[in-house]
């Protein structure tokens, strides 16, 4: 395995590699340093222009896609990452999550193991019908409903309206002693 | 306290006939008396227009007061001499649990909870309903709509499911849409999910069951299959602040005689409160949902208070609805001050308000009207209290002009003001009974409560600081009513559970300045208009000015924890003398959880950071069908900018709607990767912080 020269920003994506697979769990140290070495190679070969750890980064996480769709291959890509990151958290310790993880090709016991591993939030969804039933309200229901939709507000605020100025009218005239 | 080895029997139609012949019969008699004898007064110096409102206002307020008198008195005998309670199956208790018990759902709904206690309580649980036989699984049904809520929800199931191994037994689903809120999500469950269960147990986010009770209920369920419902009556525990401390007491304390006074009558058609109750799935799904109110806006059309609706319907069904009040194990928390307390009352009068249609409705069981009645009277009592009291002041002052200018022999000096001495006198008698009759009855268990003197202290203590705050509930539910009226509703909140913080002087004297600026207005007034009645006028103003710094101080954990150092506000779960065994694991586990969620940067940076929280929450989203144009995605120049900036500087639904798209969740995942590993600058710091 080639080192890799830490030129053209090749040693920040070296860096970034290894604290990104380092957060994904991979053990040991030893292993995970080889990986950083092989993504990078990788990345090199593939990399035409654009940020190398960007580049890197593509390549680790075009790795994890691939290594996850080998245990679950009807699902995609990235379903597929998802599933085999929970599984593996779920069924198994730590460590040896560490050392499975981006393990090519996955033993098949592990594999299988993960593939049982297949709990998402819910259960198996059995739909029932539930559906609110009509209720009658009754007497009070009927009144409101009469004055919502029956009773017009507008004539009596119209009349309320007259009603209120001709008072004020005749008060004012009252009091002006127009009226006697 | 617990009826160990406890017997039921079942119940004839006479003796509902009888019972309820008793309750309401006392009830109706002893307001009449009161009722006639106000009159009585009244007629002595001939009735004026606002005297009949008064006697009207009258006969409305102390029917409510002799009901609670009645239940009290009733519960106390019920639990001093009934060997064998009513219930609907023959015998339960102590028998062992069926080893064959049907599949149960245990459902619990979140919105914006702190789901650290949440977790811890399950897993105590989880694991003490393993250790015996019972087919039971967990289902944590979020609406959470807080971004950092909804991370630390799926953590801290992840974790717990890690923790007990209960992978597919123990369920996490958060809704896209918190439509018609907690109704609405126990409904999506039952439309999901609720096919593969015979029986729910229903929980609140703060609700404590041990799992002895939930197998015991499961068990009940099982001899009496006409129960749609069977309610627990729940106890508050872990109180820290001296108010709630003083709520969990008297709630230990008052609570059985009432719960029990309330099944002398009510029996078969009890009341649902929503929690810490078992709920038959079947007919539930087929007679409960909820209907829609009558009215012209949708938005006022939904019920929000759904337990006492669900059990009307329950009934309306055929099915019988119990409490069993008898049981222990099952417990609460409630807010820790009185500025919360009002949140809580402000959310339920919005609630009992809308059951009002229910009212009249001709399908509802008769005892179902009676629960919605009293429900309504909660709270419509305040204004009416208010109304008597304006009332009453306005009747003083015209009888007092009366009387100086006449020869001076009525007023209030009078037969009416000797009427009034007394009425008040028999309120008073009628309000504290219970609490006596309660602490009697509590005598064989007084150590429970701290020893004989020091409970009596604390009922004492307790009634005088109600003496204070409820003359301000009564204001502020009135305004909760106006506000109502004037279709102008308050928002419909988050119960405030932490306890760590009190309430400072001057946030209570703001929050709190409707009681204390009524009892300046109000004084100022009487001082102008009637300052020889100022005295009478002197404990009402008193306790609306003193509410704030009483609020104040029994938010305090200091003055819980002052308290507790007296031995004052004990409950058995405290004393561990009583009945308890077996539920300080599950306390322990809510005072001390494992799981302490962050905020929202640090729960947002672990979501976009750490591999595995990315790939969880994208794992339990549904994939979005139908067509790509249909699927709304989260654009990506927004998601670019979500990640140069602080995550505090976008709003929660902005993170709510890109964490809803799983396509947005792992773009931003690995973008982020690409940033740190550039050492392109971003908002979230570099991925070596904690």
């Amino acid at each position: 395995m080639a080192a890799v020269a830490p030129s053209d920003g090749w040693d920040q994506a070296a860096k970034g590699v290894g604290t990104w697979l380092e957060r994904l769990g991979v053990r040991p140290e030893e292993r995970r340093l080889g990986l950083v070495l092989e993504i990078l190679q990788e990345a090199r070969k593939k990399r035409t222009k654009g940020i190398p750890a960007v580049a890197a980064m593509d390549v680790a996480f075009g790795r994890l896609e691939d290594w996850a769709v080998s245990i679950f291959p009807e699902s995609s890509r990235e379903r597929a990452v998802a599933q085999a990151l929970v599984a593996m958290a779920g069924s198994m310790p730590a460590d040896r999550a560490g050392q499975l993880i981006l393990c090519s090709p996955c033993p098949s016991e592990d594999a299988e193991l993960l593939r049982q591993f297949s709990h998402g939030g819910g259960l198996e969804i059995r739909l029932s019908r539930m559906t609110a039933r009509g209720i009658r309200f009754g007497p009070i229901e009927t009144i409101a409903q009469e004055t919502w939709h029956k009773f017009g507000w507008a004539p009596i605020f119209q009349a309320l309206l007259i009603w209120t100025v001709v008072f004020f009218v005749l008060l004012f005239l009252l009091e002006r002693g127009r009226i006697s | 306290m617990r009826t160990a080895g406890l017997r039921l029997r079942p119940i004839t139609a006479e003796e509902v006939a009888f019972r309820r012949a008793v309750f309401f019969g006392a009830v109706v008699a002893g307001t009449g008396l009161g009722v006639w004898f106000l009159a009585r007064a009244f007629v002595s110096e001939g009735f004026s227009f606002l005297e009949i409102f008064q006697l009207v206002l009258f006969g409305l307020l102390f029917h409510q007061i002799v009901a609670g008198c009645w239940l009290a008195l009733l519960g106390a005998w019920s639990l001093r001499f009934e060997k064998n309670y009513p219930g609907p199956w023959t015998e339960a208790g102590a028998g062992p649990a069926q080893p064959d018990l049907p599949r149960t759902a245990i459902v619990l709904p979140m919105y914006n909870e702190n789901p650290g206690p949440i977790f811890s309580v399950a897993e105590v649980l989880w694991r003490d309903l393993r250790s015996a036989p019972g087919e039971f699984e967990l289902f944590f049904l979020s609406d959470s709509n807080l971004p950092e809520q909804w991370m630390a929800e799926e953590r801290g199931w992840f974790e717990l499911c890690r923790r007990t191994g209960a992978w597919g037994r123990i369920h996490y689903r958060k809704r896209r849409s918190p439509r018609h809120g907690k109704s609405g999500n126990l409904a999506d469950f039952c439309r999901r999910w609720g096919a593969h269960f015979r029986y729910m147990i229903t929980l609140d986010a703060d609700s404590l069951m041990t799992a002895s009770l939930i197998r015991q209920l499961v068990v009940w369920m099982e001899k009496s299959p006409r129960t749609g419902i069977l309610q627990t009556l729940p106890f508050q525990v872990l109180g820290q602040t001296l108010f709630r401390r003083m709520q969990q007491f008297s709630a230990r304390l008052y609570g059985p005689i009432f719960a029990a006074g309330a099944n002398f009558w009510h029996l078969f058609a009890g009341n649902y409160w929503g929690h810490n109750a078992i709920v038959r799935v079947a007919p539930f799904i087929q007679y409960c949902d909820l209907p829609e109110l009558p009215g012209t806006v949708p938005a006022r059309r939904q019920i929000l208070s759904h337990d006492t609706v669900e059990a009307a319907l329950m009934r309306k069904s055929g099915y019988d609805v119990w409490m069993v009040f008898h049981a222990e194990g099952s417990y609460e928390s409630g807010p820790p001050n009185f500025v919360d307390y009002l949140a809580r009352e402000k959310r339920w009068c919005r609630g009992n308000l809308q059951h009002f249609w229910f009212l009249f409705s001709p399908e509802i069981d008769f005892a179902n009207r009676v629960h919605i009645w009293m429900g309504l009277m909660a709270y419509g009592a305040a204004p009416l209290w208010l109304l008597f009291l304006m009332g009453g002041a306005v009747d003083c002052f015209f009888k007092h002009r009366f009387s100086l200018l006449s020869s001076g022999t009525g007023g209030i000096d009078g037969p009416l003001g000797h009427a009034y001495g007394t009425l008040f006198a028999v309120t008073l008698g009628l309000l504290f009974l219970p609490k006596v009759v309660a602490w009697l009855w509590a005598a064989p268990h007084w150590r429970a409560f701290g020893g004989g003197i020091r409970s009596a202290l604390s009922v004492v203590l307790e009634t005088m600081a109600w003496a204070v705050w409820a003359p301000s509930s009564m204001l502020y539910n009135t305004w909760f009513i106006l506000r109502e009226w004037l279709r102008r509703p308050l928002a419909w909140t988050t119960q405030n559970r932490g306890q760590r913080q009190g309430l400072t002087l001057p946030l209570a004297l703001r929050r709190l300045f409707l009681p204390w600026t009524t009892a300046l207005g109000a004084g100022i007034l009487l001082l102008a208009y009637l300052p020889e009645q100022i005295l009478t006028f002197i404990p009402l103003l008193a306790a609306w000015f003193l509410t704030p710094w009483l609020s104040w101080w029994t938010s305090l954990p200091s003055a819980g924890a002052l308290a507790r150092r007296w031995a004052l506000f004990l409950v058995p779960e405290e004393t561990g003398t009583i009945s308890c065994r077996g539920v300080e694991s599950y306390l322990e586990a809510a005072r001390k959880p494992w799981m302490i969620p962050g905020d929202l940067r640090s729960e947002l940076r672990r979501f976009m950071r750490d591999p595995l929280w990315n790939s969880l929450h994208v794992r339990l989203l549904r994939d979005r069908k139908g067509p790509a144009e249909n699927r709304t995605r989260f654009p990506i120049p927004k998601r670019e900018l979500m990640l140069d900036k602080p995550p505090e500087a976008f709003p929660s639904m902005d993170w709510m709607n890109l964490l809803s798209d799983p396509a947005a969740c792992l773009w931003i995942h690995r973008t982020y990767w690409k940033r740190v590993a550039s050492r392109r600058g971003s908002g979230w710091g570099s991925a070596e912080e904690s």
